[in-house]
């Protein structure tokens, strides 16, 4: 396992270097003129060229990929265009915020759809069968930033039951920062209010989140459960008279592996996914800043956020793969 | 008015509108301290104004209580928190909403009330230059084409350092030095260099011009024309970076009536009263400045009371919040115009005919009702009715069988194809677009749209070449220096790098520069009117409406103020 995890590793190197490559690249086939955006309307010849120079943009394209790699070896991602700042700042301050509206969306995700996944598997063609029917309709078809929008009508609008979409706790609260998730820093700091303040803002978008995002683990933990069920080995377990409950962990475990992947690809893909959602609740989060940078043309911050996505992705596919490897025996045996 | 007449004009008006004083008293108190009867009407109807009702009183009441908006604490929701407040470097609407808190310039505009709209008060660009009020600068006296102006004493920066000549002398080195946004109006006016700019003494500070003044004093009121506190800002130079780039956009050198509490970028900006600036305390002791992207969150917010005011809400989002009895919708008069701008180097755009054909087809009506809501005024001439020498100029209105005469008269009766630029960035921008596709197929024109992200859009504005340009273009722009020489030098003059439509008229250019070179102002005037006939005649622009400035308050809020495109913070009353 030691070996598998160095040799993983080991090859995001070459991984992270390909994506600065793809990023640098693909950010400059953005239309437009950064440096006109920055310089403004009223920018004459000499205040553009002024611009173009400040960020580099003068140079041949080549000389400005060697200083970004070399810049992002140092672990410097640069200055952001707009504001000036260091980008490893914003990302310090921001990434914090999204990973903790993700993780919690994903763990209600995760409690949710395999919960109900082994119900349904338990008991097909229930009633849970067809709402969840109705449910999948619904989630692959409503827009999250819509929903979203709906959710802080109602509860937030009409009947007041959630603060206001701004952000992710009270302003009255001043809290120390240790991890950057607000709901462990307020219990570090012993804040209860400020704890309770950062959970209630934290539902209208994990809410959002979820109705989206829980669809595809719940139908995958169904199917899988469903089929280890139909098995010829759970027959015979359920002959040698184990209890259902002995039959239903030897079921799940079996159906677990592609279900730990399905989780760990909505784990990605929630990055991104929060961005609209970060957006309407002026969550302050990495998302709602590469929203910014890219109507910006700030292509410093644009790079950052896709480096800072592959580099999670990487990760998390990673500890899929090691999780899937302690379940499957198999796969701790394969070349 | 002195310094001491300043502050007690201020404090006056924050108790009557707080009902510390009769409306007897206050006339008697503002009439000794040289109030305009304008401003005694506009702040008594201010003091009368949303909260007179018993219901709207007590919607005030919950509504202050909901955000707290006492004296202490306004919050305003913007789509995004100001990158910055460096004049030379922070650009974008945000940042000019900041700018003007943060750092005081050395002139002001006076302001006025406003026929539009009771309660809001205006700056009195018509009437300039009588409507020039000293800010940092006391006075200012004219020797030939060099401009003389005396510092206020004792004017503190949040730093704790005193305003001299030298600072002003550094905030334009840098401003010459960095060729940021800031300096463009002062050059436009007149000024070319940063030798130009003369310490005299201490206070006293000089600018020579190459112009006659107007644009540059004008220019003077403007966001990035702002002294910088030059002791502090060298603090934070480097022998890299001697002007403080990196440290000034979010940095504090600033005279300004607010100093900077704290900048969470993406989330709030805290602004507080600067206690000591020398016109006293501000009127809120805190500004807080939350960012929240969606539009209709900002809506939802201000009806709840969450927020004291909000900017940039969609008109149909302004339209349901007019007749509550909780929020105020302003809809002030501005520099901010609508426009569909021919490009000149497209054919068969070059035909005056084909462009004054075009004019006739766009349904004016339907703009301001449906895609504005009415919150647009009718254009009356291609510059903003509020700029000195506005005349009233614009002779277009719909007609489909006239624009269908005028395309035959030029040879075009059978129509052609055309393409219709907008930036996709913008709210409305596409629904302009669509409505002038629409019409324009009524006089055979089949035009095709073009979406773009906002810097390939700039890029179409500002380029001369054909393949990064579209022959029309749908621009909302705002215009803050009101001035007709700046305007047709910047937009219209065959020389200009701006020149969106790229014009080339000899005619046009004689008459710009010819009021360029004028210093008296009737004859400047007339010039102004002659641009306007000109430009309407040559119909390169169709203009559809001043789009006016356009925010939301709650009830605890009884009194705006508006600057052609911002300010409207400067002067909140709660």
């Amino acid at each position: 396992m030691i070996r598998f995890i160095s040799r993983r590793l080991l090859f995001l190197v070459p991984q992270a270097l390909g994506v600065t490559l793809v990023a640098f690249f693909f950010v400059r086939l953005l239309p437009g003129n950064p440096a006109l955006l920055i310089a403004g309307g009223h920018a004459t010849p000499d205040i553009l060229r002024a611009a173009e120079e400040r960020l580099g943009l003068n140079l041949p394209v080549w000389e400005q990929y060697w200083r970004y790699l070399n810049q992002v070896v140092r672990g410097d991602l640069g200055n952001s265009w707009y504001t000036g700042r260091a980008i490893g700042l914003d990302v310090a301050d921001r990434f914090p915020a999204t990973l903790e509206l993700i993780t919690i969306t994903l763990i209600v995700c995760v409690i949710l759809g395999v919960g109900l996944g082994v119900l349904m598997a338990l008991r097909p063609g229930g009633i849970m069968e067809r709402v969840t029917f109705v449910y999948g309709l619904l989630a692959g078809a409503i827009p999250e930033f819509w929903f979203g929008l709906i959710l802080v009508f109602f509860f937030f609008y009409m009947l007041g039951w959630f603060p206001a979409p701004m952000g992710r706790i009270d302003s009255s609260f001043t809290v120390p920062t240790v991890t950057g998730f607000l709901t462990i820093d307020t219990l570090l700091a012993g804040n209860l209010a400020a704890f309770w303040s950062a959970v209630s803002h934290l539902v209208l978008p994990v809410a959002t989140l979820v109705f989206v995002y829980t669809g595809q683990i719940l139908k995958m933990t169904r199917v899988t459960l469903q089929e280890m069920l139909d098995s010829d080995f759970v027959e015979f377990a359920r002959a040698t008279g184990l209890s259902k409950m002995q039959v239903l962990r030897y079921a799940l475990r079996n159906a677990l592996p592609p279900v730990v992947t399905v989780i760990g690809i909505n784990y990605g893909y929630l990055l991104g996914g929060a961005v609209l959602v970060e957006k309407i609740f002026a969550w302050g989060g990495f998302g709602q800043y590469v929203v910014n940078a890219v109507l910006q043309s700030d292509y410093l911050a644009i790079q950052a956020f896709v480096l800072v996505a592959a580099a999670f992705n990487l990760l998390v596919y990673l500890i899929v793969d090691v999780i899937d490897r302690i379940i499957d025996p198999r796969l701790r045996q394969a070349v | 008015m002195s310094l001491e007449q300043d502050k007690e004009t201020v404090n006056l008006v924050d108790q009557v509108l707080k009902g510390e004083v009769s409306r007897r008293e206050f006339i008697k108190r503002a009439a000794i301290l040289g109030m305009s009867v304008g401003a005694i009407t506009t702040i008594l109807s201010a003091c009368g104004g949303a909260a007179a009702t018993p219901t709207a009183t007590k919607a005030a009441a919950a509504a202050t209580a909901a955000t707290g908006a006492t004296k202490e604490q306004i919050i305003i929701a913007f789509s995004a928190t100001p990158i910055g407040w460096d004049p030379d470097l922070s650009g974008l609407t945000g940042a000019n909403e900041t700018m003007y808190l943060v750092q005081d310039g050395l002139v002001r505009w006076k302001l006025g009330s406003t026929s539009k709209e009771a309660g809001a008060l205006v700056a009195d660009t018509a009437n300039y230059p009588k409507s020039l009020e000293p800010h940092l600068a006391e006075s200012w006296k004219s020797e030939g084409n060099t401009h003389i102006f005396s510092l206020r004493k004792g004017v503190i920066s949040h730093a704790g350092n005193e305003m001299t000549a030298d600072d002003v002398k550094w905030t334009y080195d840098r401003a010459f030095k960095l060729q940021g946004i800031g300096i463009y109006i002062a050059s436009m006016g007149g000024l070319l260099k940063a030798d130009d700019v003369k310490v005299i003494d201490k206070y006293t500070v000089s600018f020579t011009l190459s112009l006659p003044p107007d644009v540059f004093f004008k220019g003077l009121c403007i966001n990035q024309a702002c002294v910088l506190d030059s002791t502090e800002a060298k603090k934070h130079a480097t022998a890299d970076d001697p002007y403080a780039t990196k440290w000034l956009p979010t940095g504090d050198a600033g005279f300004g009536r607010y100093k900077v509490v704290s900048m969470e970028a993406g989330k709030q900006l805290t602004l507080e009263s600067f206690d000591k600036h020398y016109m006293g305390p501000a009127p809120m002791k805190r500004l807080v400045i939350r960012e929240v992207p969606s539009s209709a969150n900002r809506l939802t917010l201000v009806d709840k009371g969450e927020v004291d005011v909000v900017t940039e809400l969609l008109p149909r989002e302004l339209e349901t919040l007019k007749g509550k009895g909780n929020v105020r919708v302003w809809n002030l008069p501005s520099g901010n115009m609508g426009y569909y701008e021919m490009g000149w180097i497209f054919p068969p755009f070059d035909n005056q005919t084909v462009r004054q054909a075009v004019c006739y087809a766009v349904p004016y009506d339907q703009i301001i009702n449906e895609v504005y809501r009415g919150f647009a005024s009718p254009a009356t001439s291609v510059m903003p009715s509020s700029f000195p020498g506005y005349k009233k100029s614009y002779t277009y209105t719909y007609d489909v069988e006239k624009a269908k005469s005028l395309l035959k008269q030029a040879g075009f009766g059978d129509g052609f194809s055309t393409d219709i630029a907008y930036n996709s960035d913008l709210p409305l921008h596409e629904q302009l677009a669509v409505v002038l596709q629409t019409s324009l197929a009524k006089v055979n024109i089949k035009a095709t749209l073009k979406g773009l992200t906002s810097a390939p859009y700039l890029e179409s504005l500002l380029s001369f070449d054909k393949t990064k340009k579209y022959a029309i273009e749908v621009s909302t722009a705002g215009q803050n220096e009101p001035d007709a020489y700046y305007w047709g030098m910047g937009l219209m003059h065959s020389k200009s790098f701006i020149n969106p439509s790229v014009v080339k008229s000899p005619e046009l250019d004689a008459i710009i520069e010819k009021m360029g070179a004028e210093t008296d102002a009737a004859k400047r005037n007339d010039l102004a009117g002659q641009m306007q006939d000109l430009v309407n005649t040559q119909a390169t622009w169709a203009t559809w409406a001043e789009t006016n400035l356009q925010l939301a308050t709650g009830s605890a809020v009884k009194g705006v103020t508006g600057y052609l495109t911002d300010h409207f913070l400067n002067n909140l009353y709660i």
